[in-house]
This record gives structure tokens, C-alpha cells and sequence, in this order.
């Protein structure tokens, strides 16, 4: 096991090494040039080319990339064009926010689907079966801001339960009398709308993909034997099949969890959500380069790294695979 | 009154073609410590009477006649709820191993605690576990791999898991389904020896499927042997292996190489068992009859009884 | 069985944790203390990306500089004219001398310490020292710049600098104290500009009526009161300033949608931003709301490539002039928002503006347009396989249109911003291609992404139209001398039609030169002038700024030429006596 986990972490650096060369050449051939973004009418041809130089975007593409990659290996992205501020402290800002807001959803959204998938398979051919297998399929293909704007009006507006958007609001969090109890409330409390998006967004496919499995499952041998040991039939569907069912639900989840730290712009920025991938789209539109190829090989080792963590977590719970 | 009667039992599969009746007045009777083997070709009915026996049919499925009377109770008149009481407490069943009787993401000793304090709560987990060391050693299973997933067994300590499971509630009747089909010749004859000594042990009636004849019976006192769902013969294993009367029965003898029995030719029997859907006129195996009379075609047969406990069902003996 | 409820708690748990957080939303909703009872609250689009004023230019950032750093003049709102600011008076200039002498205001950096002429001294030096490129052509033609004593500035000129009065003398200043350490480390760097625009600044000192107090990345930034503010109390250009409220919270929208509807609940009192037409219909019917038209100093314009065929072409260039119908697009694509311009220079800038109509900015019907056009071309030499013609009220589309040299005309460009950045220049484009095939000219708009589409037309220079716009231009006409300058015809370089012109070179450079505005005005018009003749650059409209308010809470809203969100609207904001918040 511990081998297997030393060669596949050695796979994924070198797999990051070809992505972080990849990044560098695709951003660098991609149209626009970070500056050509300034049309500030004060701005001069010269000045301009100064701030080119300055930037260290004049050099010959290969001593940019000698550079770039030297500074990655010594753990230094750079600095933002446009904010100024060095990469790592753009995204250690952004980044837990959108981790917040993704994995909570991914994770609500997959306990229910994994519920209600164990439901359904368990109830096949009943109307249970046939509400949520049609009410996954119809959420499940909802546009994503459509769905955000209508709950944002009809919740945030109109009966006015929750804030409309954003992540805390300034009244709590500037108000010197706030306590930190009072503060997590709030962050909660703007949680509800975008995790509520997510959750509609997202369940169905978690409950498709167990429902099937478990169908899978119901069919086996174990599950006769269990019913012959006179078990409850929630003995049963809880104890022997979504066991063995949500053996694939967990890559599922697992890679959707990776996934989710380069956000959903969408969502991100329908909900004024201060995350990371808001901050990804607006990198790559602005050619802001150090930020974008960051952000990039972020979301890459993430998804590089949980796909190992899914495997491992996939020999723990199927006992009969080994490395 | 014997300990399991089964009289006139008829099982029918609702399908999209109409009604299957899988199983069609077949009746027979089990005492302590008796053991009876059901034989036939696949798709005859024998395991459907398993499933009926322990309560057990598919959404589908369902008794259309006759009953099932355990220990002097009519167990069809049972609801859902009694019936899982008594299952695996009064019927337990010994499954093919091979296949994944065993739940493959729990521990094998798990599986069977888990059969132990469904039926009695009150007992402690640390007591239950007590008693599956009892039966692993019963079984001849180390107890150092009572923590094992069943992936870590043979196919013989698998086989003798599941022996061991269905012996955890001191049941009255056990059902096993070709047991040790799946297993090699030697450690399947161990594992009938055992299955016999625990039977005399405990005083259990058995139900012993089986495709083959030839383990039927070394094992079991009487045999019925199952055509189309219909049992075609029935009496003691001297009676059916020493005069078998029905045309299936000596066909199916033929068919196998009996232990320890003088060389013959093998002959298989030719054609398929007919479909059990619809209505049907005559003797059932009248279409692969080697001595088809021209009556068979419109009687169905009745059981006829040839000998002391041996009954046949055709018209021609 | 022995783990069966903690799968029942599975079940259950996205139920549960939605009806806990249900429980516990109360909390936040109740009311909270007094603290923010007097603090503005605006709603913007995007967070500011720095408070670093050398490095971030965006509108976003702009709009939380312009509450910390303050310039020597500020423009006035009723005539638009510089007010002395953290100057006590206008501007001494010596013509001889060249020399403008500004004597300041007693004024204190918000941590209390005095702000002297070392100040101004120091920031006209970094600009100079390190070219900080947002600044330094402001700067260029300055020489030398002294600190005569405690309160007065000399900035000596090297050459006579039209624009310099208005442009240099309205940056911000600010504080040696501050900036001059960074200056020096900055200095010991490789690349010491780099390195200042990438100085972390964490807590800046503010001149201004406001000084940051709490930034949350992404979610809000909080300015309080700056309680050294210099203006506090005093009376400029008629104005008596505040600042009234306690502080300004500013806070990110991801999208307009929801910035609206906070300003209808009342979450914000304004959106500082345009409003787009399709949500004035329910804001016209709110009564809480209150909309607000406004000039802007903004162009949208037509560019032409010069430099190639046919749009090098006078004649061609006047006959696209005539297809487009101005009014239209104002009509359709702006919802009526917006106003047609004729001078490149917006009608908001009155003194310098040419109020005159060029021909093809009249009212013409559609088929004297074309009619005309075609008239143009014909007698410029251009000549069609099929000439456009009418068949009753039915126009039957030239083809083959062929330029002087008889040749076929090849596909010629119109480069546009795609929809999703700016729906209405991508809709102008669309509109341009079709007016233009009309009479057979074979123009197709080509959206693409914004930065592409700046390094295509400013670098590469490989275009033949291209629409454009500058949303906020300086009040000072300096920009439209070099526009157009011949000189200014290189790579990145600010002509981006490549117009070249020595009447309009010579009376640009003259009216750079001209240092009493009553010279240089007939100057900047005669330039207009020829620009409208000679169309590098079709203007096309100035978009009217509409913005949304709410007066529940706070009155004294300032209109101005660019919006209410002026640094007079800050200073000036009273709050609403026995008013609550909704």
C-alpha cells in the first residue's frame, strides 16, 4: 500500500510538471497581452513597455519559463497583475470560502442523493421510486443561474427569509458587539440560498447514480442470505446493500469534491460568493497569467491528489481490493 | 404428525406472459432429523419450494395452493412479521458459497452476530461473538479468522461459514441449496460427512437441493425427484435409486456417475422441459418420454403409490 | 443492526441541518446595535483590486481611491470647472517662468500628522523617479517641483503644458511619509516599479473626507470617517462639506440582478453603476428607489484603419458615415439611453465642445442614406457588379462592389467586444455589418474577447473597423490631440486609426501648448472640426448614465457629469432624521 502511494505520488508531480508546462505555453499563446487590458488614455506607448519590462513579459519566452518554473519549484507564483498582491495570498483568501460553500453542497447534496437513491431502488416500480427518479432528472437539468435568480427572488426578495446574496453582511460582522457564535450564524445563515442551488443542482445525480448501483446490489446473493437471516428490511437495505452500492458513489463524490474547489463561477458569482474560481475566470479574461497558471495547478494537484485519496478510500471500504 | 409437511404445494410466478407455475402439487413431509433431497434439472421448481419454504418468493411469486405446516402451524397463514421471526430460527438455510451468499464488505464472524442478535436482542454482542467461536469450532473453521472478509476464505472455509451461520439459532429444519456444488470432490464428501454429523447431532430435518442425484443420495433417507415443478417421484433413496419407476428418474440416473457405483455409459437426456406457462394437458415429460403411451398426451398423471413410502406420478408403471 | 442509527442519521442529515440553520437565521436578523446608523451603504460589481494607487486604475478601485487620496483641484459639479481642493486657492502661473505656484490648504493625513508641500513635493517626484505609468504623462512636462515653505508648491514646467493645470494638478497626493521608506527598499530592487506596484499596503493613509477601516476580500470594504479630514466644515465652491455619515460600506455584487433587488430591499442605498434599461421598468415603480439620469464623459465610437484600403478612403469612410444611423441605434440598441454624438468630444465638456452637426448626422430616411452613399462611392471611383437599386420601397442589395482600381473589395473587419462583455457595441457591430451590405460592402462584425480585440487593433494594428468605447474620459480635451497626433502612430501607441494630418498635428500641438483656456478653446474645436471632416474615428453615441438611489436614509445627492458617486456626494450626504432601516 505505502508503495503504491509513493509511485503515484511520484506520477503526480511529474503529471504537474507537464500541466505546469502546458499552462505556461497555452497562456502565453492565448490572445491579448496583459497590458493591452490598460486602456488608460493616460498611458503612453513607452510607458506601456515599461510596464511590460517591468512585469518581465519582455524577456524571450523560454528565460520567462526558466524563471517561471525555477520560482514554482522555490513555491513562488508571482504576483497578481492586477491586484498587486502575491498569488498564494489571492488564493489562501479565496480559496476556503469556496471550499466552504462546494464541499458542504457536494456533501449534502450526496448523503440525500445516496438516501433517496437507497430509497428509490428499494421502492423500484412505486411512486416513490417515480417522484425522485423524475424529480433528479428534471433538477438535475435546470439551468444553474435560473434556478440561483428564481430562489434568490422568491427567498431573498420577495418573502425575504434569507440575505440575497454574499457571504456574511457587513451589519454582523463591523458591529463591534458581534460575538463569533453570532458571526458563524451569519456565514450559515448566507450559506442557505447558494447551498440550496447546489443541492437541487446536485442531489439527482448522486441519487441516479445509487439508485442503479443499488439495484445492482439487490440483486446479489448476500442480500437473500440477509433476508433469509430474518433481518428487518431496513436491516437489510442499510446494512448489506447500500454498503456494497455506494462503492461507486464514492468516486462520484470523491472526484466531485476535487472538482469543487475551482468553484462554479456560475454559482460563485450569481451569489456574490468571494471564492476561487470567480477569481479563475477573471484571471484568464484579463490574461492575468502569474494568477490564472496558480489557480490552474491548483485545481490539477487537487484533483490529482483526491483521485489518489478516492482510491485508497475505495480499498478501505471494498475490502477485497488491495494495492 | 411429522415436523415439516408440505401438502399440495403450488407456486406460481405472476410474468408477463400470464401466470408460471413453477411449482405444481407437489407435497411431501420431514421429521427431526430426517433429510430429504429434492433432485432435478434446473428450473424444475426445487429451489422455488427453498424460497417458499422460508418464506422468501419474489415480489412475483406467490403460493396459489396448498400450505406449508411447520411443527403442527400452517406457516402461509403467517404475516410478514411473524414469518421473519421465525426465519433462520425455525428454517435456516445453507447457500451455494461459491456465489456471494457472503456479504463481501463484512467481516465473516459480523455476518453471523448479526444473525444471532436479530432474533435474540437481549443477548450481548460480546456473548453472540462467544457463540460464533462455539460454531467455528463446531464447523472446524479456525477462530483467529472469524475477523476475516469472506474474500480471505477457500472455498471450503467459505462453505463451512455459511454451515456455521445457518447453525447459530439451533434451527429445526435446515434448507441447503447445492451446497458444495462449487467445491472439489474431497472437500465437498468432507463437508456432506460433517453436515451429517452435525445433523445427527442437533436432530435437524434437512431439505438437501441438488442437480446431483448421486450426492442426494449418500447423504439423504429420501429423495423426490422434481420434473417441470412437479415432484415425479418420491420414497425412501433405496426405494427411488433401487427401483426407480418414473422414465425421469431412471433417465436422470443414467445421467450421473454414482459414487463408488459400477462403470456405465453416461446418457444425457434429450430435448428441453417444457414451459410452465399456460394450461397444459398430459404428463409433463411426455415429450422427452423414451415409452410414451398414447394416453399420456391427454391425463395429466396421478401419484400412484409403488411401494411403502413410494410414490410415482405416471400412468405406465 | 449495531450500526443501523447512524445510517438513520445519515438519512436525515441534509434535513437536519437545513431546519438547524433555519433556527439559528434569527439571530442575525434581529436588530443590531446603533453603530451603523449613519454608515452609507453602496453597492458595486467588483471589488476594488487595490488601494495601491500607483498600480490599479480600474472604475472599482477608483471609486474607494478617490475617498482617500485627495488632488490639489477638484472639479466642481455645477460648472465643472477646478475648485481648490487640498489647494487653498487656484494656481499661480508665471508664463515666463513657466511655473505654477500652489499654496495649500492647513491640511492632516488621517493619522493626524500635518500634510505639507513634501507631500506634493514627493509624490510628483516618485511619479517622475519611478514613470509610474498610471501618472507619468501627466507628468512629462514637469521639470522641476519645490517646496517653497510648509504650504507652497512650485512646479516648474519645461515646456508650456495646456493639459498640465487640469491633469497633474488633479492627482492625488500622497503622504512622504507613507511612500518614502517603500520608495527607497522599491530602489533596491531589480525592478523597482514592479516591486511598488506590488507593495502590499495595509494600511493607507487617507487625505480624503474617508479612511479605511475593515477590508473583507471579496465580501465588503468598510471606510469610516477620517476625523482629520481637511474639508470637514468648510464651504468650496459654494459646497458646504461634511462628511455627515460615518462611514461608507462598500459592498460586491456578483451581478447586477442582485445589486438591484439589495437596492430594493434596502441592503444598499446605491448601486454605483449603470443600471441597465431592462430593470428600470420595476424601479420606475418603486417608490423607495429613485433614478438618476446623468451625462457622461464618454465616447463610442467607429474606428477606421487608415493605414489600408478602402477604409483609407475619405470618401469611403463618409459613405459608412451615411449608413449609419445614429438615432437608430440609440433607438434600438441603447433603449433610448443615450444621446447621439457628432464631436468626438462628449457635449458634457461645454466649454471645449463643437456644437455643430455634421451632414451625416441628420435626420435622413433610410433610402437617402443609401441613395447618398452610393452617390459617394460612385464618385469616388468605387463601382458594383449589380449597383444597389430600388424597386419601389424595396431595395435590392449591391454586389460585387469593386474599389477604384476595379479590383473586388475583399472581406473588410468590424471588430467588436463580445456580447457578454458589452451586448450593445457587439449589437452595433452586428447592425454596421448590415447597413453596410446593403449597398454591397462586404463588412462582417467579428466579436472577440475584450484584450484580444485591444491587441489586434493597438498592437498588431490588423483591422479594418473596430467599435470602441472609453466610458470615463478626462474633462481635459489633452486626450484628443494625441488620439490623433501623427507621432502617436506606433505599436500600443494611442492613434490607433493611424490618422495622419499635418493641419491637425500643427493645431494639436498648438493647443497643448496653449495655456489660457480661452486660446486653446477655438483650438480644440477646430480640431473637432477636422475630425468630423476627415472621420478616423466615427463617434456614434455617449450613453446617459442612469443610476439608482435610495433617499430613506440619507439626502443630498449630488448630480454631476459622470453620476451622483462623486467625492461631493460623500462629503455633502446627510442622514435622514428619524429614519430606519427597512
Amino acid at each position: 500500500m505505502t508503495r503504491y502511494v509513493i509511485n503515484r505520488l511520484v506520477q503526480i508531480v511529474v503529471i504537474l510538471f507537464m500541466i505546469l508546462t502546458i499552462l505556461f505555453v497555452l497562456f502565453r499563446l492565448a490572445p491579448g497581452d496583459p497590458v493591452a487590458r490598460m486602456v488608460d488614455p493616460n498611458m503612453t506607448p513607452e510607458d506601456a513597455a515599461r510596464l511590460i519590462a517591468q512585469l518581465g513579459l519582455d524577456l524571450p519566452i523560454w528565460r520567462q519559463y526558466l524563471t517561471y518554473l525555477g520560482n514554482c519549484l522555490t513555491g513562488n507564483f508571482g504576483h497578481s497583475f492586477h491586484y498587486g498582491l502575491p498569488v498564494l495570498e489571492i488564493i489562501g483568501q479565496r480559496l476556503p470560502n469556496t471550499i466552504l460553500l462546494f464541499s458542504t453542497g457536494v456533501l449534502l447534496s450526496a448523503v440525500a442523493g445516496i438516501a433517496w437513491g437507497k430509497l428509490a431502488a428499494w421502492n423500484k416500480g412505486k411512486a416513490t421510486d417515480l417522484w425522485l427518479t423524475v424529480a433528479s432528472l428534471i433538477t438535475h437539468t435546470l439551468f444553474l443561474p435560473w434556478l440561483a435568480l428564481l430562489l434568490i427572488w422568491v427567498f431573498g426578495y420577495k418573502l425575504d427569509w434569507f440575505p440575497i446574496n454574499g457571504m456574511i453582511s457587513d451589519e454582523v460582522w463591523l458591529d463591534p458587539d458581534s460575538g463569533v457564535l453570532l458571526k458563524a450564524w451569519d456565514v450559515a445563515y448566507h450559506m442557505i440560498l447558494p447551498l440550496g442551488t447546489l443541492f437541487i443542482m446536485h442531489f439527482g445525480a448522486y441519487l441516479l447514480v445509487m439508485r442503479s448501483s443499488m439495484l445492482e446490489t439487490l440483486k446479489e446473493d448476500y442480500i437473500i442470505t440477509a433476508r433469509a437471516k430474518g433481518l428487518t428490511e431496513k436491516a437489510i437495505r442499510n446494512h448489506h446493500a447500500a454498503p456494497n452500492a455506494w462503492l461507486p458513489v464514492v468516486t462520484s463524490v470523491g472526484l466531485s469534491l476535487a472538482f469543487s474547489i475551482n468553484g462554479g463561477a456560475l454559482t460563485e458569482t450569481v451569489f456574490s460568493w468571494p471564492g476561487i474560481g470567480r477569481e479563475l475566470v477573471f484571471a484568464v479574461s484579463q490574461n492575468d497569467y502569474p494568477l490564472a497558471q496558480a489557480s490552474f495547478l491548483l485545481v490539477a494537484s487537487v484533483v490529482l491528489i483526491s483521485n489518489l485519496v478516492v482510491d485508497v478510500l475505495y480499498a478501505y471500504l471494498d475490502p477485497r481490493i488491495r494495492y | 404428525m411429522a415436523l415439516l409437511e408440505v401438502n399440495h404445494l403450488s407456486i406460481g410466478y405472476q410474468t408477463a406472459k400470464g401466470l408460471l407455475r413453477a411449482v405444481d402439487d407437489v407435497s411431501f413431509a420431514v421429521d427431526a432429523g430426517q433429510s430429504l433431497g429434492l433432485v432435478g434439472e434446473s428450473g424444475c421448481g426445487k429451489t422455488t419450494i427453498g424460497m417458499a419454504l422460508m418464506g422468501l418468493l419474489p415480489p412475483n411469486g406467490s403460493i396459489v395452493g396448498g400450505n406449508v405446516v411447520l411443527d403442527g402451524q400452517d406457516l402461509s397463514g403467517l404475516d410478514e412479521a411473524d414469518l421473519r421471526q421465525r426465519r433462520w430460527r425455525d428454517i435456516a438455510m445453507i447457500f451455494q458459497a461459491a456465489m456471494n451468499a457472503l456479504n463481501p464488505v463484512q467481516r465473516v464472524g459480523e455476518q453471523i452476530v448479526e444473525a444471532i442478535l436479530t432474533h435474540k436482542p437481549e443477548l450481548e454482542r460480546e456473548e453472540a461473538l462467544h457463540q460464533v467461536e462455539g460454531l467455528y469450532q463446531l464447523v472446524g473453521l479456525p477462530v483467529g479468522r472469524m475477523h476475516d472478509f469472506p474474500h480471505q476464505y477457500s472455498g471450503g472455509m467459505k462453505q463451512r461459514a455459511v454451515i456455521a451461520m445457518a447453525l447459530a439459532l439451533n434451527p429445526k429444519v435446515i434448507i441447503a441449496d447445492e451446497p458444495t456444488t462449487a467445491l472439489d470432490v474431497i472437500v465437498q464428501d468432507q463437508i456432506l460427512k460433517e453436515t451429517k454429523e452435525l445433523q445427527k447431532e442437533f436432530n435437524i430435518a434437512i431439505i438437501f437441493i441438488s442437480h446431483d442425484i448421486s450426492i442426494v443420495s449418500e447423504v439423504c433417507e429420501m429423495i423426490g425427484v422434481m420434473y417441470a415443478g412437479q415432484m415425479v417421484e418420491r420414497g425412501t433413496t433405496r426405494e427411488v435409486l433401487g427401483q426407480p419407476r418414473h422414465p425421469y428418474t431412471q433417465a436422470l440416473l443414467n445421467s450421473f456417475p454414482a459414487l463408488g457405483g459400477p462403470r456405465r455409459p453416461l446418457r444425457p437426456i434429450p430435448g428441453e422441459p417444457p414451459l410452465l406457462i399456460g394450461r397444459r394437458f398430459g404428463c409433463r415429460f411426455c415429450d422427452r418420454c423414451p415409452v410414451p403411451a398414447s394416453s399420456c398426451k391427454l391425463e395429466p398423471p396421478e401419484l400412484v403409490q409403488v411401494g411403502e413410502t413410494h410414490f410415482v406420478r405416471c400412468d405406465n408403471v | 443492526m449495531m450500526r443501523a442509527p447512524v445510517f438513520r442519521l445519515a438519512t436525515t442529515l441534509p434535513l437536519l441541518t437545513i431546519l438547524l440553520v433555519l433556527a439559528l437565521m434569527w439571530p442575525s436578523a434581529a436588530p443590531a446595535a446603533d453603530w451603523d446608523r449613519d454608515v452609507l451603504r453602496v453597492g458595486v460589481l467588483e471589488e476594488p483590486k487595490s488601494l495601491n494607487p500607483w498600480l490599479a486604475g480600474d472604475s472599482w478601485s477608483s471609486h474607494v481611491q478617490a475617498l482617500l487620496y485627495q488632488p490639489l483641484y477638484l472639479r466642481e459639479p455645477a460648472e465643472l470647472k477646478p475648485a481648490p481642493w487640498l489647494a487653498a486657492e487656484p494656481p499661480v502661473f508665471d508664463p515666463q517662468a513657466l511655473t505654477y505656484t500652489v499654496r495649500l490648504r492647513p491640511a492632516r493625513w488621517s493619522d493626524g500628522s500635518p500634510l505639507t508641500a513634501a507631500d506634493v513635493v514627493f509624490t510628483a517626484e516618485l511619479i517622475q523617479a519611478l514613470k509610474v505609468p498610471r501618472f507619468a504623462s501627466l507628468f512629462a512636462a514637469l521639470k522641476q517641483v519645490e517646496a517653497l515653505d510648509q504650504q507652497t508648491v512650485r512646479f516648474k514646467l519645461s515646456r508650456p503644458d495646456a493639459s498640465f493645470a487640469a491633469r497633474a494638478l488633479g492627482a492625488p497626493v500622497l503622504s512622504q511619509a507613507q511612500w518614502r521608506p517603500v520608495l527607497e527598499q522599491c530602489r533596491l530592487t531589480q525592478r523597482p516599479l514592479a516591486s511598488l506596484l506590488q507593495y502590499k499596503l495595509e494600511d493607507p493613509l487617507s487625505n480624503g473626507p474617508f479612511v479605511l477601516a475593515e477590508w473583507r476580500k471579496g465580501v465588503y470594504l468598510y471606510l469610516k470617517r477620517n476625523p482629520h479630514f481637511f474639508g470637514q466644515g468648510l464651504t468650496i465652491a459654494g459646497r458646504k462639506l461634511g462628511p455627515e455619515i460615518s462611514g461608507v460600506v462598500f459592498k460586491v455584487y456578483g451581478t447586477s440582478d442582485a445589486a438591484v433587488l439589495a437596492l430594493r430591499k434596502g441592503t444598499i442605498d446605491y448601486y454605483w453603476n449603470n443600471v441597465q434599461p431592462g430593470y428600470l421598468r420595476d424601479l420606475t415603480r418603486d417608490p423607495a428607489v429613485r433614478l438618476v439620469q446623468s451625462q457622461k464623459s464618454a465616447l463610442y465610437f467607429l474606428g477606421f484603419n487608415l493605414r489600408r484600403l478602402p477604409t483609407g478612403e475619405a470618401a469611403f469612410r463618409r459613405a459608412v458615415a451615411l449608413l449609419i444611423d445614429k438615432q437608430f441605434v440609440i433607438k434600438r440598441v441603447l433603449q433610448g439611453a443615450g444621446e447621439v454624438m457628432s464631436s468626438l468630444l462628449p457635449a458634457g465638456n461645454r466649454f471645449y465642445h463643437l456644437n455643430t452637426v455634421p451632414d451625416y448626422d441628420q435626420p435622413l430616411t433610410r433610402r437617402q442614406r443609401i441613395d447618398q452613399a452610393v452617390e459617394i462611392l460612385a464618385g469616388a471611383g468605387f463601382s458594383w457588379d449589380q449597383r444597389p437599386a430600388w424597386e419601389g420601397d424595396h431595395l435590392r442589395p449591391g454586389r460585387g462592389l469593386r474599389d477604384p482600381e476595379g479590383n473586388p473589395l475583399r472581406e473588410l473587419s468590424i471588430l467588436t467586444p463580445p456580447a457578454d462583455y458589452d451586448p450593445q457595441r457587439a449589437m452595433v457591430g452586428v447592425m454596421a455589418q448590415e447597413w453596410l451590405g446593403q449597398v454591397g460592402i462586404p463588412a462582417f462584425a467579428r466579436p472577440m474577447a475584450f484584450g484580444a480585440m485591444l491587441e489586434q487593433v493597438k498592437s498588431r494594428r490588423e483591422f479594418d473597423m473596430f467599435v470602441l468605447g472609453y466610458g470615463n474620459l478626462p474633462l481635459d480635451p489633452g486626450w484628443l490631440g494625441a488620439f490623433f497626433l501623427g507621432a502617436n502612430d506606433r505599436p500600443r501607441g494611442w492613434n490607433m486609426s493611424g490618422y495622419h494630418s499635418p493641419e491637425f498635428d500643427s493645431l494639436a500641438n498648438q493647443a497643448g501648448r496653449a495655456m489660457d483656456p480661452q486660446e486653446r478653446q477655438p483650438l480644440v474645436q477646430e480640431m473637432q472640426r477636422i475630425l468630423m471632416k476627415d472621420t478616423p474615428f466615427l463617434p456614434l453615441y455617449n450613453p446617459t448614465l442612469t443610476e439608482a438611489l435610495r433617499e430613506d436614509r440619507f439626502s443630498g445627492w449630488v448630480e454631476m457629469v459622470g453620476g451622483v458617486g462623486n467625492l461631493w456626494t460623500f462629503c455633502e450626504l446627510t442622514p435622514r432624521a428619524g429614519r430606519a432601516r427597512p
